[in-house]
């Protein structure tokens, strides 16, 4: 089952590329945080996944909610603001 | 620091009408709502803590009776009084239902995206509502997101803008089984008219954002303290479950504007906040260099204490979180403020003002969580 776990993190952790290139090189500023909000629930699994491996899930689970947290809020605040032109 | 939040809480009509029916009723609904959200929030914090001794129990109802104190108006505003309670056993048999259509549809993408000849029909659908209540809405909205192949774009004047990836998921969204089923869920608190128009014109703009925002920052907080009160057993701490609290705060001054939320979070409040909690840190360490030890030489505290070496240690590095926790949130909120405000407040918009009789029903920003 490990192997399994460890598999689906490297996998993961490879889909993140594409998204990173997007964050980069992205053409407009959506294009990035989307991108940015897409690594950001990525790296939520890959967190939880490595709690599975570590046998710490309980641990693991307190650090993804905060960055789900975190991740709602920086969208959040990116979208808001672009609405209002740089006034939050 | 907690007496303090209770006398001076903003009840701005309490003393003028004391004797008025609506008053009571207002209260009555008051006191609903605020043991409705001790509830959820108390299980809530059970469910994290995993810890079920006295102590942490204790520190939990603590925790949870100040979270639904400062913000049992935020959980359930515009809930009509007596069928709130109904809302939960009904989503919870809307939830399974929902769930089916997601793996359903899940399979009908896969079967898109991997099938050799393009069928992609990317395109918008509007689509008018018949829902009125915002929580109805605001369910509507995401659970149609949650679903693959639909987006919800907008929400405006009832009427949703959905891209959709394909024509059968669009045609499978207009024929309104999704809505009809919400609209069972959440048909006992259909307001009465002139309530929903109030409703609407209040919150018109971002309902969504505002919504989910109002429902989750009780929950957020509740996690911060957590966090705090659990910072000797798991990853976490004073600094870190201040920072929590803090970016609840950011979240109601993004949703709700910053001034709404300045107003209650005053600057007055977060630097006395701020000293406070750098004042239990060092008072803990100095009392422990008072009592001949060194600075946070927690097993001194036992000489008055007496609960034994070990659970004085323990109850010490408690202190010090909370002091930490607290002076962490107050500076956090404060910076967050002076960055985004530059020295001045922006115009209040107009329709942002709240007549004074209005100010109970509508949705008041709470006092910060002044945490313990």
């Amino acid at each position: 089952m490990d192997s399994f776990f460890l598999g689906t993190c490297l996998f993961l952790c490879l889909m993140i590329l594409p998204c990173l290139y997007r964050a980069i090189v992205g053409p407009t500023v959506i294009d990035r945080m989307i991108a940015v909000g897409a690594i950001g629930t990525k790296t939520l699994v890959i967190l939880i996944l490595m709690g599975f491996l570590y046998e710490r899930v309980a641990m693991f689970i307190d650090i993804s909610m905060v960055y789900a947290i975190l991740n709602f809020l920086g969208t959040l605040a990116a979208a808001r603001y672009f609405e209002m032109e740089g006034e939050i | 620091m907690d007496n303090e939040n209770t006398t001076t809480s903003n009840k701005p009509c309490a003393h003028q009408t004391s004797y008025h029916p609506v008053f009571s009723q207002r209260r009555l609904e008051q006191a609903r709502h605020f043991s409705l959200s001790f509830i959820l929030l108390f299980l809530f914090w059970l469910l994290l803590s995993g810890h079920y001794d006295i102590f942490h129990i204790t520190i939990g109802i603590f925790c949870c009776l100040l979270v639904s104190y400062s913000s049992n108006d935020l959980l359930f505003v515009h809930v009509g009084a007596g069928d709130s309670h109904l809302i939960i056993p009904r989503l919870l048999t809307y939830i399974p239902w929902h769930l089916y259509q997601i793996i359903i549809s899940n399979i009908y993408l896969a079967k898109l995206v991997f099938s050799p000849i393009s069928r992609l029909n990317p395109h918008f659908v509007p689509y008018k509502t018949k829902l009125t209540n915002g929580l109805a809405l605001v369910t509507y909205a995401n659970s149609i997101t949650l679903t693959p192949g639909t987006i919800t774009i907008d929400l405006n004047d009832n009427t949703f803008y959905v891209h959709a990836i394909d024509s059968k998921v669009a045609d499978d969204l207009l024929t309104g089984e999704m809505e009809d089923r919400i609209e069972k869920v959440f048909q006992p608190v259909a307001h009465t008219q002139e309530r929903a128009s109030t409703m609407l014109a209040a919150e018109a703009d971002n309902l969504i954002v505002k919504t989910i925002v109002r429902v989750f920052t009780p929950f957020i907080q509740i996690y911060g303290l957590y966090v705090i009160a659990h910072g000797h057993y798991s990853p976490g701490g004073g600094f870190q479950g201040g920072v929590i609290l803090a970016a609840s705060i950011v979240l109601l001054a993004l949703a709700f504007g910053l001034r709404r939320t300045m107003s209650k979070a005053t600057e007055k409040l977060t630097t006395m906040l701020c000293s406070s909690g750098v004042f239990i840190y060092g008072g803990i360490g100095l009392l422990c260099l008072l009592l001949g030890g060194n600075f946070l030489d927690y097993e001194k505290l036992d000489l008055f204490l007496k609960v034994g070496i070990p659970q004085a240690r323990s109850l010490g590095i408690l202190g010090v979180e909370i002091g930490v926790g607290i002076a962490v949130m107050a500076c956090m909120t404060s910076i967050f403020f002076d960055i985004a405000t530059a020295g001045e407040l922006p115009d209040e918009p107009s329709e942002m003002v709240i007549k004074p009789e209005d100010a109970l029903s509508e949705d008041t920003i709470p006092e910060d969580t002044i945490d313990g």
